[in-house]
């Protein structure tokens, strides 16, 4: 069966990946390219890069960025970034690419959505809805004009009408707060449309995720900040998920951590002496392709 | 000048991608739409994304039909067509109105018409190996790929290398003679994915000989 997604977004301003909190604050982590190839290696089921300054300051997400990162991974990458033209999606579809994601144009342009999916297939077109929460009520905010747009059934079956394949939630109260994901918004989002979603938006730990997986309907969880703190934090976290749960994820890595066990705070335990010395006469060989 | 894997370019999809998986692998593939490159090709990869008749009309505009047909009916050269790549091989395609594919491998492409499940068919699932593919050696059943479509491939059984399932089943893979092709992604789907490539190249490699 289908298995659902666990997503790594690097939030990028100046050409470093940053940590985004209430998308306000912003502390730089590194380097994206190493961002990427570490999350490759701990087996990553994609990557979103989002250029949060490209909007603001009239242009696209640079297409040799995207190039750059696309050697690193071999996982499909969705970009984002001041997509309004479609020449745009042409090149960074061009530039590796494998869906691209809007934001900003959406809220301006109904008839963009539309045209984009027609031309380049409804699998490439994620839209991105940053969802504030004002009086137990979901609204669509702007996060350029720092104002809301609309209810959230209203732009979330918009989006699915003229043509998104997948829609990108990002809960912005929840964002960097290491409060857990906004799991009311996730249920709510869900039931609204028949299209695959992608949670995002508070991730503390891997109890987060495993808690947001649980909702089977939701297709994918996405954290930008958890990921940058932890070695091995993919891994981790996958194989936290599928020794309690069992969840419905993919975890094919060379290393799986499956005789390993966790702490409170979801972090690898250390292993008994007698098992540390063992491993110690243990030959693992690179496996060539 | 040694012959070369050319990858076609007919404006649909993400040919760096498979670049880099093959470069990886220790090949130097030529991007191109020119006649000459793919006749005298060691073998062809089709890529694809986006839609069924925008495809089949960017290789009429490209005048790629008549040569691929040469080359692979004809002169028997190894080609793997990825996702949209594999979908204009059949018969006829339904998205946006009937559309004439390829024809290479029978069948039709539909919208993917299974009840209660999200659409597109995005994500990484597990594939079933069907009837010994040498493109599957050293990949076991329950090996995920990353898929990403809304319409499928309905063939016969016979034709298919494996299947997957989204609450029914869905093709993942065809196969005839010497032509391979996947709906899912494996310059995309880490290292089975480029396990997949290789036993596509070693196959490539044995036909030269």
């Amino acid at each position: 069966m289908l298995k659902q997604r666990i997503i790594a977004t690097l939030v990028i301003k100046n050409n470093i990946v940053v940590q985004s909190i209430g998308f306000k604050r912003y502390l730089p982590v590194g380097k994206p390219e190493i961002a990427v190839e570490a999350l490759n290696d701990w087996g990553v089921d994609e990557i979103v890069i989002v250029d949060i300054d490209a909007s603001k300051n009239n242009r696209v997400i640079d297409s040799n960025l995207v190039k750059r990162l696309s050697t690193f991974s071999q996982v499909p990458l969705c970009v984002g970034g001041g997509i309004n033209k479609l020449e745009q999606i042409k090149e960074l579809l061009r530039s590796g690419a494998d869906k691209v994601c809007i934001n900003q144009e959406f809220l301006f342009s109904h008839k963009f959505i539309t045209e984009a999916s027609r031309v380049f297939g409804v699998q490439c077109i994620v839209v991105s809805l940053d969802i504030l929460k004002v009086d137990n009520e979901y609204f669509v905010y702007d996060y350029v004009k720092k104002e809301i747009v609309d209810k959230l059934d209203v732009l979330l079956k918009k989006a699915q009408e003229l043509g998104a394949g997948e829609i990108l939630l990002n809960s912005v109260n929840n964002d960097g707060m290491k409060c857990g994901y906004d799991m009311e918004l996730i249920r709510e989002a869900c039931f609204l449309t028949s299209i695959p979603i992608i949670a995002q938006g508070g991730a503390k730990n891997a109890n987060d995720m495993k808690e947001a997986i649980g909702i089977k309907d939701l297709s994918a969880v996405a954290a930008a900040n958890f990921f940058h703190f932890t070695e091995h934090s993919v891994t981790t976290t996958k194989s936290y998920m599928k020794k309690e749960e069992n969840l419905p994820i993919r975890l094919e890595t060379h290393i799986k951590y499956e005789e390993s066990s966790f702490d409170e705070d979801i972090r690898l335990k250390k292993k008994d002496d007698e098992i540390l010395s063992s491993l110690i006469f243990e030959i693992h060989e690179k496996e060539v392709i | 000048m040694s012959k070369k894997i050319v990858i076609v370019d007919y404006d649909m999809g993400n040919t760096l991608s498979i670049v880099n998986a093959l470069k990886k692998l220790g090949v130097d593939a030529l991007v191109s739409n020119k006649k000459e490159d793919i006749e005298n090709s060691l073998a062809l990869i089709l890529p694809g994304v986006g839609a069924f008749n925008e495809a089949m009309q960017n290789l009429k505009k490209y005048e790629l039909i008549e040569i691929l047909n040469e080359t692979v009916r004809i002169n028997n050269k190894p080609i793997l067509g990825i996702c949209l790549g594999m979908q204009i091989m059949a018969d006829i395609g339904e998205e946006m109105g009937k559309t004439k594919g390829l024809g290479w491998i029978s069948g039709n492409v539909k919208k993917i018409d299974i009840p209660n499940v999200r659409i597109p068919h995005v994500g990484w699932n597990s594939i079933e190996v069907l009837n010994d593919s040498i493109l599957f050696k050293n990949i076991p059943s329950d090996t995920h790929f990353y898929f990403d479509h809304s319409y499928c491939y309905i063939c016969d059984d016979k034709s298919k290398s494996s299947q997957t399932l989204y609450k029914d089943l869905i093709t993942s893979s065809i196969q005839k003679d010497n032509i391979f092709a996947t709906q899912f992604h494996p310059e995309k789907s880490q290292n089975m994915g480029l396990k997949l490539l290789r036993n596509f190249l070693n196959y490539v490699e044995e036909q030269s000989c």
